[in-house]
């Protein structure tokens, strides 16, 4: 199971992203009517270079005994960052549009439901290949 | 897995929020037609409610609170009214400064917001749900 393309490990990140992105999203929801504030989101784009580093984790070769061994880049939580562009705010100060979050909070939820979809495939595929011949 | 539970808890409090912001909006309702008891005393004043963040200690995240709920500080109406025994020398009895159609318009919102964080817990709740029918 080591490896290049641990199609399970994957998965989880993602769906591990996915969680916080929907608490992130439900801080904005339950934050509609709070003066002053800002709504906030995951950065995608630092998913996809997370995932790239974990699926081809550079690591130095070590030649001889004193070296030491290098570090693979650990993955911390999804740094949650304050969304540019907001379409409005209102004269309280506060930017969240609901439809805007509620469409996002769907998103979530269909990405999430196609990472356990998935999931469930590779189980069974796995559970195809332990049966074994003749069923 | 635990952030599905705080996104949770995060609706949950938006909720309550929303449910004290009703109730406050209930009590102005309640004092919408009510005057002065003596002509020099006050009639009831509209409250308000105003929401903050505050952080919840045993779950570590920001959640929304009410923070305050104040008085509405706009001017008393007048009603000419000699007959009330809250009737100044001219006549006029001061009423409260409740106005039932912008009451009206935050319990809709009130609704709206609460409807918004519902969905937002049977979205996480069904993320739940699907993680563990995994190990069915």
């Amino acid at each position: 199971m080591e490896g290049k393309f641990n199609i399970f490990a994957v998965l989880g990140k993602r769906m591990d992203w996915l969680n916080q992105r929907e608490r992130v999203l439900s801080e904005n929801i339950a934050n509609s009517d709070t003066p002053e504030y800002k709504p906030r989101d995951l950065d995608g784009s630092k998913f996809s270079r997370l995932l790239q580093s974990q699926l081809a984790p550079v690591e130095p070769t070590t030649t001889d005994r004193a070296h030491l061994s290098g570090t693979v880049v650990r993955d911390g939580p999804a740094k949650i960052e304050g969304q540019r562009h907001t379409y409005e705010a209102s004269p309280t100060g506060n930017a969240v549009i609901l439809e805007e979050q509620l469409i996002k909070v769907q998103e979530t939820q269909s990405a999430y439901q196609l990472m356990t979809n998935l999931y469930r495939k590779h189980m069974d595929m796995f559970r195809i290949a332990v049966r074994g011949p003749g069923g | 897995m635990s952030d599905l539970i705080k996104s949770m808890s995060i609706s949950a409090a938006g909720m309550k929020a929303q449910g004290t912001r009703l109730r406050v909006i209930s009590e102005n309702m309640a004092n919408a037609g009510s005057t002065a008891l003596t002509p020099d005393g006050d009639p009831y004043r509209r409250k308000l409610v105003t929401f903050g963040v505050t952080l919840d200690r045993e779950l570590g995240v920001p959640v929304v609170d009410v923070t305050r709920i104040s008085r509405d500080s706009t001017q008393f109406g007048e009603r000419f009214q000699p007959g009330h025994p809250a009737a100044n020398a001219s006549g006029y009895v001061k009423t409260t400064n409740v106005n039932t159609l912008v009451e009206m318009t935050d319990m809709r919102e009130a609704e709206r917001s609460y409807q918004a964080n519902l969905k937002v817990m049977q979205a996480s709740r069904g993320m739940l749900q699907r993680t563990i029918d995994l190990l069915r």
